[in-house]
């Protein structure tokens, strides 16, 4: 399924300026994977060697931090949005 | 819209968050209580009071090492500020400001102009979940991820984190996340734990807890 994906300014040099793109996945983990795959370079801004996401990555699905949800293992239907926020970005 | 439009709108998402943001009544005289305080294996016992925004203090009946006795008294600080609050008209309220409502799962932005500090907040539900602030070349951003919400709908957070961005440096310095536990005392709210994690910039990450007890009123 094919969900939207938000990239933060300071990432859009990796989807060629793009500010959303389209990704198709089942969970955050997926959707996520099949971003660098389309876009290389997200992989290793996202996540650590272990693989795990990086500690100064959030990331929102329909407005709400994964974090509290299931983490990367979060389940996505089609349609949502998946938003990718930086720790130190949001401000001005 | 114009700038006088965008600002007012800004003014009224700004000073409704901190409408509903709960704070002390004015003639609530604060608080002391029994405190256990310490990081990892040292812990130490003090007697604290809590009586206006920025006015706390801690005594302790064996001799403390400095750090800790600074961590304590400012961590304190940080929860009278919280809990006493202030009016937003004289502070935030005083800076034109500006609202950015491109979607973000924080909410919009609202931006204050002239403020030395260049503060932005995010508002989601009568809530703030995100405020920066810059001083040099440092960048602080808090991000409030959870919240205490009473049942007249006024919050107070209840984990959040800190992170400092040197941006001369171009890197994190530090990330602090907080955990804290409201009680119920006298019709208002104390802090029963605060927890505090911090990561440096080597990935050290160093755990405090404070524990408050015994919580006795201070008459106004």
């Amino acid at each position: 399924m094919s969900v939207t994906v938000r990239i933060p300014t300071q990432l859009r040099n990796l989807s060629g300026g793009a500010g959303e793109v389209s990704c198709e996945g089942a969970t955050v983990g997926d959707v996520l994977k099949n971003l660098d795959a389309s876009h290389p370079g997200f992989g290793e801004r996202l996540f650590d060697e272990s693989g795990t996401l990086r500690r100064f990555v959030n990331v929102f699905v329909a407005d709400e931090d994964i974090r509290f949800l299931d983490g990367v293992a979060t389940v996505v239907t089609a349609g949502q949005v998946l938003s990718i926020v930086p720790a130190v970005a949001g401000g001005q | 819209m114009s700038e006088s439009q965008t600002s007012a709108r800004a003014a009224l998402v700004l000073a409704d968050a901190f409408a509903h943001r709960y704070r002390y009544p004015r003639d609530f005289g604060g608080w002391s209580a029994q405190a256990s305080f310490g990081r990892d294996d040292a812990h130490y016992e003090a007697t604290v009071a809590v009586c206006g925004a920025g006015d706390a203090r801690a005594a302790t009946a064996v001799r403390v090492a400095a750090p800790q006795f600074e961590w304590l008294t400012q961590e304190l600080r940080s929860l009278s500020r919280t809990l006493f609050g202030h009016d937003f008209e004289p502070a935030e309220g005083r800076f034109a400001m500006s609202l950015d409502e491109t979607p973000h799962p924080l909410g919009p932005l609202v931006v204050l102009h002239g403020d030395p500090h260049a503060a932005t907040f995010r508002v989601r539900k009568h809530r703030i979940t995100l405020a920066s602030r810059r001083s040099g070349s440092l960048l602080e951003m808090v991000r409030v991820e959870r919240w205490h919400v009473r049942p007249d709908a006024r919050w107070l957070p209840s984990q959040w984190s800190v992170e400092v961005h040197d941006g001369a440096l171009g890197q994190i310095l530090r990330t602090d996340r907080y955990w804290d536990l409201w009680w119920p005392f006298e019709g208002e709210i104390v802090p029963q734990t605060r927890r505090v994690e911090s990561i440096d910039t080597l990935g050290i990450r160093l755990a405090s807890t404070l524990h408050l007890r015994e919580w006795q009123p201070i008459g106004a």
